[in-house]
């Protein structure tokens, strides 16, 4: 499942780099050694398993930066690869062209993982974004990408010509990509001058809500407040243990939507200052080891208590 | 000052250092949180701030490539940086020249292909200067773009070197650039050393130019060790940051 999700988004991502998706046939001349492969097989398999995604070891990560060759470590384990962001092929070799980590999915796609501020949409990711204007049959959408996304007044579980919601200018709508081409390879090449196209409405086979009712996953986000992370804190804060969200989960009542776009909104009972708390630990949490989350979120919470009250009142 | 003064007897330049020897680098990744990149590089007393931003909408729809990212740099070299206070203008000639160098170094070294219809941005402070200004922004500009992920060919590295006193020497001070003799800024892709920049406004006869090139290239495989060093330690603590998950 895991591994599904991430060859997905390496499909569709691609985000940024040339050799994405595209097969590599690494040829006979390599295939002619096969017994030397066989040989040096058993240590890249082990790296394979050190590195399986999200699952990284400090002993078996590997980090790379532009310009690093990294043939070896890729064409260990299979000879026919799936390069994602962040790798290119030229000649026979696979160069790294961002600095992070090298992440593996097996048995052959390969990437790598960087902390990235700019968002690159892609299919089925939901995203927050902030309502820019409304042309035509469309609101413009600004979800921190290289350009801004298109929303159309319908694309909510419910809406018809007359009875739509009405978005201003500034409002904070969580949404799913529903279509998003990108141009180093497109999956329907015809489209790829078009700008993403977003979604309020439930996915698939998902329960649907009117979105008169206000309990659907997406729509208009009311009250509270967004604040941006890098990507990755991102897909952090989505996983179901996130440590620094249950320290505050612990301490305060609070709602949030986080957007795979690296922005995030947070309404608290505790009001701005509980809101200033969430927000600040999230986004220092990034440089913490994650045994500190616990602690800063104390600490910020003792700091708001003093000055403010309780931060509890009105908790559910 | 005479010209013998640059290097002395036992062999030192007027700052400490030996003929090929780089000054000290410092730099750090992630300065600015807002930013998509950023970055700060001291390389002596010559200290640099770079900014990017993008890939994003190019600002002015005309310029828009239907094909690649254009890139577009700003420098700006704050009033109190150098010895004497002054205030430059942005269409002032140096800092043009300056920007222009930058961007065509960029637009050599970013797989500007793969961000089509986008422009990327790179601002540059100089807030201390001691000469080695286009190397520092170069390496600088060059560790923001690395943070804010943006695919290059290779890490753009940068250093000077120059002639002094009859001798070839590594990344030049403000004293030593400004008296009159070689200053050869370089900017390289180390792997495969692809030159990206080389100036020189003054004279050398071509088999001392091969000298003063060759220990310029030298000192960039010096500044790209470092740089490397900081990447990958930036990079490892973020890792540690995620672990224990």
């Amino acid at each position: 499942m895991e591994d599904d999700m991430l060859v997905d988004e390496l499909l569709a991502e691609g985000g940024g780099d040339g050799a994405d998706a595209q097969q590599q046939d690494r040829r006979p001349a390599a295939k002619g050694k096969g017994g030397q492969k066989q040989a040096s097989r058993r240590p890249a398999e082990d790296l394979a398993r050190g590195m399986g995604a999200l699952k990284v070891g400090p002993q078996g990560a590997i980090v790379v930066l532009p310009g690093d060759r990294v043939t070896e470590h890729v064409t260990a384990a299979a000879l026919k690869l799936t390069l994602g962001t962040g790798l290119a092929q030229r000649g026979d070799d696979v160069f790294a062209t961002r600095a992070g980590t090298l992440r593996h999915a097996p048995p052959r796609t390969w990437w790598v993982e960087g902390n990235q501020r700019r968002y690159i949409p892609k299919c089925e990711d939901h995203v927050l974004g902030i309502i820019e204007d409304r042309s035509g049959d469309y609101y413009r959408v600004n979800i921190f990408g290289p350009s801004a996304a298109l929303l159309p007044l319908l694309a909510f579980d419910g809406a018809t010509r007359r009875n739509k919601p009405n978005l201003k200018p500034g409002a904070i709508v969580y949404c799913r990509v529903a279509s998003a081409n990108n141009a180093s390879a497109p999956r329907f090449p015809e489209h790829c001058d078009m700008e993403p196209e977003l979604s309020c409405e439930a996915a698939g086979h998902a329960l649907k809500k009117d979105w008169m009712t206000r309990q659907g996953t997406f729509g208009e986000l009311m009250g509270g407040m967004y604040a941006r992370c890098s990507l990755m804190q991102a897909r952090r804060l989505m996983q179901p243990d996130c440590a620094v969200l249950s320290a505050l989960g612990a301490e305060l009542a609070f709602e949030i939507a986080i957007g795979e776009n690296g922005a995030f909104w947070v309404n608290s009972a505790g009001g701005a200052p509980a809101t200033t708390v969430i927000i600040n630990a999230i986004r220092n949490a990034e440089h913490h080891p994650v045994e500190q989350h616990a602690l800063i979120v104390r600490a910020n919470l003792a700091t708001m208590r003093a000055k403010f009250g309780s931060g509890r009142q009105g908790s559910e | 000052m005479s010209r013998l003064d640059f290097i002395s007897l036992a062999g030192l330049r007027p700052d400490g250092r030996r003929a090929k020897e780089i000054r000290r680098i410092r730099c750090r990744l992630g300065v600015l949180r807002e930013a998509d990149g950023s970055a700060y590089l001291e390389m002596g007393q010559t200290k640099v701030i770079a900014i990017v931003k993008g890939p994003h909408e190019v600002s002015r729809r005309s310029d828009m490539l239907i094909d690649k990212a254009i890139v577009n740099c700003e420098f700006n070299l704050a009033p109190f940086a150098g010895s004497d206070r002054r205030k430059r203008r942005p269409t002032d000639r140096k800092t043009v020249e300056m920007a222009m160098s930058i961007k065509a170094v960029f637009e050599g070294a970013v797989m500007l292909e793969l961000y089509p219809r986008t422009q990327i941005d790179l601002y540059i402070h100089l807030i201390q200067t001691d000469g080695g200004q286009l190397p520092a922004s170069i390496n600088a500009a060059s560790l923001a773009l690395t943070d804010a992920g943006i695919s290059m060919r290779d890490m753009v590295v940068s250093c000077s070197a120059g002639h002094v006193d009859g001798q070839a020497v590594m990344d030049l001070n403000h004293m030593e650039q400004s008296h009159g003799g070689a200053y050869v800024p370089l900017a390289i892709l180390p792997r495969g050393s692809e030159i990206l920049l080389a100036k020189m406004e003054a004279r050398l006869p071509l088999d001392i130019f091969q000298e003063v090139l060759a220990t310029a290239l030298e000192a960039c495989r010096q500044v790209h060790a470092i740089m490397r060093g900081e990447v990958r330690e930036h990079h490892a603590a973020l890792l540690a940051a995620q672990l224990a998950l």
